[in-house]
């Protein structure tokens, strides 16, 4: 009971393993990978990375070599509980564990959206060509589009291009000016980055096109061209500007979904973040939630880069550590120096890059009445508009029952906000933060057998 | 090691998910979708969309994408 069980070994949790470890305090990871890392560190059976490796190594040895933190790999948390003062967690494996401390670092996912022919093979989130470049050097195409927005567009289309990629373009549907100074303003680092991903697209000649965007993908059973064009400030096409191009990928991404499902489940508060209203844990100074002895750390918290998720991982180990009676809060503040005004700096800069690659709500412009929205249940942008128009449903969850769009097996987290906007703007309302919040109700996380079930049950 | 992909025996290295495997064997229709028949692939790549979901070891739904190949392992794919 006094283990700290941390769920996702991501910067997030490895940093705040760590310092409990340091204090002297006993922690267990989970993580659905094989291996340590998350997304961000994420690698094959040998930990080499182009990047940025060295912090991770680091991290690992000393995880390693702390007897009392355990990592779980290839384990997933299907349901999630927390009562009078207990959490539980039960995972895919018929076991369950229970703890008074529980650190959430579930990280984020790729948001999307939908545009003719997403659903088509070849066509993939840009985390996800990442994900399977790093972990096996598997490449989504040959030749490929890589677009949406934000500044991850850069390192997915750079890590293409060094793997042998033909990247044919890099479209940012924002017109973004002077970002480069904005990163400089927070740290030497990001500028270094930055450099780097224009200088390997630069010497690949790879075009970098603002204001752009893929409308449409075709092909025979997987993706063959792509129609992309000039879009306005708020994404609506602009007439005339229409290319098409051939190409055998797309890898599109739109920024990040924190991954709440667990949060829900333990009940934590949650808010809406204020520029793009994504869902995201509420915390306190030293990373608690609402509840007592449920810390949150990472992208969950708020979409903000891997230097703010190694930040709040240590200061919730810390704070974990003081909680649990390991060290004093004296010992606990010499242990933080300088973290809570790095946090500031880098969560006010976090939010500088949300307002500058914001999605602006003209997309919706670039489906057509066929278009599907839910992958899962294969429901089109039509139906959703005629559950709205002709059986007269006039919030998301009544729409979301009468089309089924979202209630498939990825239970909403591909188009849960996506629909959201689109039936928001078919009612004439935006989604409700409470509707927003709906999104990550997912009672059973992840599918389970009912072998799994019925042993569990005993 | 050795896995069958649709009944065929393949050779397999190690460590790699189901879906990597596939895709590096230029197989990037995964499977055909319930109501129209139209032809998926890997999507996220993270174990979040189910897009990519193949019958393992007689298993149906399965997620290629975090789904490691292990010796002997049967896989069945539809394109």
């Amino acid at each position: 009971m006094s283990r700290t069980i941390i769920v996702g070994g991501g910067p997030a949790g490895m940093s705040a393993a760590v310092e409990i470890a340091r204090a002297g305090g006993d922690a267990i990871i989970i993580d659905s990978n094989p291996r340590l890392g998350g997304q961000y560190w994420r690698h094959g059976p040998v930990a080499e990375f182009s990047y940025d490796g060295e912090r991770f190594v680091a991290l690992q040895a000393e995880i390693n070599n702390h007897p009392s933190i355990e990592v779980r790999a290839s384990t997933q948390v299907w349901r999630a509980s927390y009562q009078d003062g207990v959490a539980t967690l039960w995972l895919n494996d018929g076991t369950s564990l229970t703890g008074e401390t529980l650190l959430i670092a579930t990280g984020a996912y790729d948001r999307s959206l939908p545009f003719p022919g997403w659903d088509l093979p070849g066509s993939m989130t840009a985390g996800g060509a990442q994900a399977i470049l790093k972990a096996s050097g598997a490449l989504l195409g040959r030749s490929v589009f890589v677009a949406g927005t934000g500044p991850f567009l850069l390192p997915v289309a750079a890590s293409l291009v060094e793997a042998g990629v033909k990247v044919l373009g890099v479209l940012e549907a924002n017109r973004v000016n002077g970002w480069v100074n904005h990163l400089g303003a927070v740290d030497v680092r990001k500028m270094k980055d930055a450099v780097r991903y224009f200088k390997i697209l630069s010497a690949a000649k790879v075009p970098i096109r603002m204001g752009y965007a893929i409308i449409e993908a075709r092909g025979d059973g997987r993706i063959e061209e792509v129609v992309i064009a000039k879009v306005d400030r708020n994404f609506t096409v602009k007439p005339g500007t229409v290319e098409v191009h051939k190409c055998d990928a797309i890898a599109t991404g739109w920024g990040f979904t924190p991954d709440l499902t667990i949060a829900h489940s333990l009940g934590v508060s949650t808010d809406v973040h204020p520029i793009d209203r994504s869902v995201v844990i509420h915390v306190d100074a030293f990373q608690e939630t609402s509840q007592y002895g449920i810390f949150a750390a990472g992208e969950s918290t708020g979409v903000g880069g891997v230097d703010l998720a190694l930040i709040e991982g240590r200061i919730a180990g810390i704070a974990i550590a003081v909680q649990r009676g390991l060290i004093s809060t004296v010992e606990a503040k010499n242990r933080s120096v300088g973290l809570a005004s790095e946090r500031s700096k880098i969560r006010k800069f976090a939010n500088a890059l949300l307002s500058v690659y914001k999605i602006r709500e003209g997309w919706r412009s670039w489906l057509n009445p066929e278009t599907i929205l839910c992958r899962c249940e294969e429901v089109t942008f039509k139906q959703v508009r005629n559950v709205v128009h002709d059986l007269g449903a006039s919030d998301v969850r009544t729409a979301k029952l009468l089309s089924r769009c979202g209630m498939g097996m990825c239970q909403a987290r591909v188009c849960g906000r996506m629909v959201a906007d689109v039936i928001g703007a078919e009612i004439g309302a935006p989604a409700t933060d409470d509707e927003l919040r709906g999104i990550h109700n997912r009672p059973i996380a992840h599918p389970i057998s009912l072998q799994t079930l019925a042993d569990q049950g005993q | 090691m050795r896995i069958y992909l649709n009944g065929v025996e393949v050779e397999a290295t190690e460590n790699e998910s189901v879906g990597t495997f596939l895709l590096k064997r230029r197989q990037q229709v995964l499977r055909k979708t319930r109501f129209n028949d139209q032809p998926r692939g890997m999507f996220c790549g993270i174990g979040v969309c189910f897009d990519c979901i193949v019958t393992i070891d007689g298993i149906a739904n399965q997620r290629a994408c975090i789904t490691q190949l292990r010796d002997g392992m049967r896989i069945e794919v539809t394109s």
